[in-house]
């Protein structure tokens, strides 16, 4: 684990120095949306909301169709998720988070709502139970001392692009392999290894 | 006192993408109530959603979806929640915490009861079915028949029966605790199945737990032949 801990070390420095800029651009434009959210939450401002939902709006559309729901669903599923964006602005934490992440979670929501409602099952067996049978450690304790720390960028990237592949954009293994140009089973390793690791990671250090 | 037994990574991966529902969904959200440390863990991995929306490449949006949206917002009723009163009970109305809105589906009733029993440890007024003299339950049915759950009261002392082995059978101690030779579970605590067997575990306290299976509960152990009886 020691060789783990080391390369990933390296790589985070790697990863800062030469991701500088970029994540200045992404602070200033999270900046923005911020700054709209608070708009809405404390006055009401419309064209702070109408900024949001002409950024969002379509991707959050994009989000919808691309996990299998039709585009009129997806086009209704946006406007809910807006209303909420609405009525919850003051719910945003602005000293933690990006306003695409806290959206995020909003369209999610609304998914899983509807799915409720309509009596869908969520097809979770065939994106990842099928492969991943066992999950080690399914169980933690805490540790005594334990430390809150961020632990994705600890992560090696291509474990954090395949979890991404596989679980946020629900690609299925083989699709997931297709995107990324490898193999199938090298899907399958990663995705154990990553498991494994945020196992570790979230309680207490590789 | 902070939780001892928590979910594992590839269940809050699940649960953070939006890949569990019903009321494993329910029970995952409990135990983030009650565990800074998985709430945490979850706010970080919701953060891999936010740069896939990110990333995106948004799809069109009808024409006048901004003034439906506007006048939609107008004319719905505003929901009487103020930052103030919707605190209340653990920002029980964050539109990224809880899964539905006023037009209750199943899942979201439990979720306010189970929520006084966690947070509040009232219990009061539940109509609990009583099986033996120290045990009692009741079924949440949904419309979700991937998972059955159910609230079990335990009375101080009282074995509880062992299960049989199932793939998936989940419990999150809403109050009191409960222990084996491995360990004790108490508020909070979420415990999975592989954990408990072998083990029949004993109510340290009263206890109420609630419990989510992938199928309806058969006992197996000393209790089993009753209880089953009573379960079917
Ligand atoms: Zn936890």
């Amino acid at each position: 684990m020691a060789n783990v801990v080391a390369i990933n070390q390296y790589k985070l420095k790697r990863k800062r120095l030469e991701q500088t800029t970029v994540d200045q651009d992404r602070r200033v434009q999270n900046q923005k949306w911020i700054e709209c959210l608070v708009k809405v939450a404390k006055t009401q401002d419309q064209s702070a909301f109408q900024s949001l939902f002409n950024h969002f709006g379509p991707k959050v559309k994009s989000f919808y169709v691309a996990h299998h729901l039709s585009p009129q669903i997806a086009e209704e599923l946006v406007q809910e998720t807006f209303i909420s964006v609405w009525r919850y602005a003051n719910y945003f934490e602005s000293n933690k988070g990006q306003v695409s992440t806290w959206i995020y979670t909003i369209a999610r929501n609304k998914k899983l709502d509807y799915f409720r409602k309509t009596n869908r099952q969520i097809n979770t067996t065939e994106l990842i139970s099928d492969d991943i049978a066992v999950e080690p450690g399914e169980q933690y304790t805490t540790r005594i001392g334990e430390e809150l720390t961020f632990f994705l960028p600890q992560l090696p990237d291509e474990q954090y692009e395949v979890i991404k592949k596989v679980y946020f954009e629900q690609l299925s293994h083989q699709k997931a392999a297709d995107t990324l140009n490898i193999t199938l089973g090298t899907v399958k390793g990663r995705i154990r290894s990553a498991v494994n690791n945020l196992n570790k990671l979230m309680r207490g250090g590789l | 006192m902070s939780c001892q037994y928590h979910p594992g990574a590839e269940t809050l991966l699940k649960y953070a993408s939006g890949a569990i529902g019903g009321l494993h969904n329910v029970m995952l959200k409990l135990h983030c109530d009650v565990c800074p440390s998985c709430a945490n863990h979850v706010a970080e991995l919701e953060g891999i959603g936010g740069q896939y929306l990110n990333k995106l490449e948004g799809l069109p949006l009808a024409e006048n979806a901004f003034e439906q949206l506007m006048s939609r917002i107008e004319s719905e009723p505003q929901l009487s929640t103020s930052a103030g009163t919707a605190a209340e009970i653990n920002n029980s109305n964050d539109p990224t915490k809880r899964t539905s809105d006023t037009d209750a589906p199943v899942a979201n009733d439990y979720l306010h009861i189970l929520e006084q029993i966690l947070l509040k440890g009232t219990s009061k007024g539940l109509n609990w079915h009583w099986r033996t003299k120290r045990f009692a339950e009741i079924p949440l049915p949904t419309n979700d028949d991937s998972f059955d759950g159910k609230l079990i009261y335990f009375k101080k002392g009282m074995k509880v029966p062992q299960h049989t082995h199932r793939d998936k059978e989940y419990t999150l101690v809403l109050s009191g605790a409960f222990s084996d030779d491995k360990g004790t579970y108490r508020r909070g605590d979420y415990v999975s199945n592989s954990r408990l067997d072998e083990h029949a575990p004993i109510a340290e306290s009263d206890c109420i737990c609630f419990a989510v299976t992938t199928e309806p509960l058969k006992f197996t152990g000393t209790f089993g032949p009753v209880l089953n009886w009573f379960f079917n």
